[in-house]
């Protein structure tokens, strides 16, 4: 397993520029927990929630639809009171299906708050990893990105109308074609 | 030019599974307990030495001016309260360290990290919320989850914030 990509996150760059005037930020990490990347989050945040939203999903997926008050009850590290200012989802929505990522909106939406921003990357191509990648964001917010194993399937290639309707408490702030079959795209959550 | 048996030995307390060393960091420490591979303990492990968990625990580690490091077969269900907490094996509870929480590359833990350093090497499993600057009633704990969750299956609806599959 080696270093497939690289890229420079405009995102995060952005909100890390915004977040330095006041630390202790809330976070949540939907990927597989990397030390980088907790060293990256302890810069600013002052809780880092980490959930494997894939693995959660396929567990769920098992022995129910996915429904957001069934997500609720596995995302174990949030706790109700949590506030999020930045939730990181890396590819993990290329992964659900439509009416899941509708379901994963909803019970995320509960634990933020106007303007918290939703950073996710969204395969362009035809094909995807098996598998969710695995992403450790380095110095100067560049994101390197790991697959687990070569095998491929298919992609959702989900249009901008697409998510934008499963995606109806957020609101798209930005998006940003990279070169490499992925878009990294930026939602902020509306006002209630 | 033949050293005595006892100098060609390494002492328990230096040798552990998963590359870990122990290096007790003060002199006037008693020394380190082990559990091996074979023991299992329910309860709670308490005192003022270091602890290597090899084997089985559950319940309740407390050794709050020590070090605890779960070894790579060591399993351990129970929140652990150490000065520094070392994992390279598997953990279902809370860790709150005084000093330093580090998880290995062979480590896997459920539940949340408290410490004012967090340590997290590539290829280490986290599913959990990190707080360095601890506040022991901030985070729910993993007791109440695991707690929550048999409620949960045995039917009965449980609320977001405690409930969970670990």
């Amino acid at each position: 397993m080696g270093i497939e990509q690289r890229y420079s996150s405009r995102a995060l760059r952005s909100f890390v520029e915004s977040a330095s005037s006041g630390a202790g930020l809330q976070v949540l990490d939907l990927g597989q927990a990397s030390g980088a990347t907790i060293d990256f989050y302890s810069r600013f945040a002052r809780q880092m929630y980490l959930e494997d939203l894939y693995s959660t999903v396929v567990q769920e997926r098992a022995v129910r639809p996915i429904k957001a008050d069934n997500l609720l009850e596995r995302l174990s590290s949030l706790p109700v009171e949590a506030k999020l200012d930045l939730v990181c989802c890396w590819d993990v929505l290329n992964y659900l299906s439509a009416e899941e990522m509708m379901e994963v909106s909803c019970a995320l939406s509960r634990f933020c708050h106007e303007g918290t921003m939703i950073l996710a990357l969204m395969h362009t191509s035809l094909e995807m990893a098996e598998q969710p990648l695995t992403f450790k964001i380095r110095e100067e917010c560049q994101v390197d990105w790991e697959a687990a194993e070569v095998k491929r399937r298919a992609a959702p290639c989900y249009t901008k109308r697409q998510l934008e309707r499963t995606l109806p408490h957020f609101v798209r702030a930005r998006s940003v074609l990279l070169r490499n079959g992925m878009e990294e795209q930026v939602y902020k959550r509306k006002a209630a | 030019m033949w050293k005595k048996p006892e100098e060609q030995q390494m002492q328990p307390s230096q040798q552990l599974s998963g590359n870990a060393v122990l290096k007790p960091e003060r002199p006037e420490s008693p020394g380190t307990a082990l559990i091996g591979k074979s023991i299992r303990v329910k309860g709670e492990i308490c005192g003022v030495e270091d602890l290597v968990v090899e084997g089985e625990v559950e319940g309740q580690i407390d050794l709050k001016q020590n070090a605890v490091v779960v070894g790579k077969g060591g399993k351990v269900c129970a929140n652990i309260h150490g000065k520094i907490i070392q994992v390279y094996g598997e953990v279902i509870g809370d860790l709150f360290g005084s000093e330093q929480i580090v998880i290995h590359e062979s480590g896997s833990v459920r539940g949340n990290v408290s410490a004012p350093r967090v340590s997290l090497k590539d290829g280490a499993r986290l599913k959990g919320a990190i707080n360095t600057e601890p506040e022991p009633n901030k985070l729910p704990s993993a007791q109440k989850v695991v707690e929550s969750f048999k409620t949960s299956s045995n039917g009965t609806k449980a609320q977001p914030s405690t409930s969970a599959h670990l």
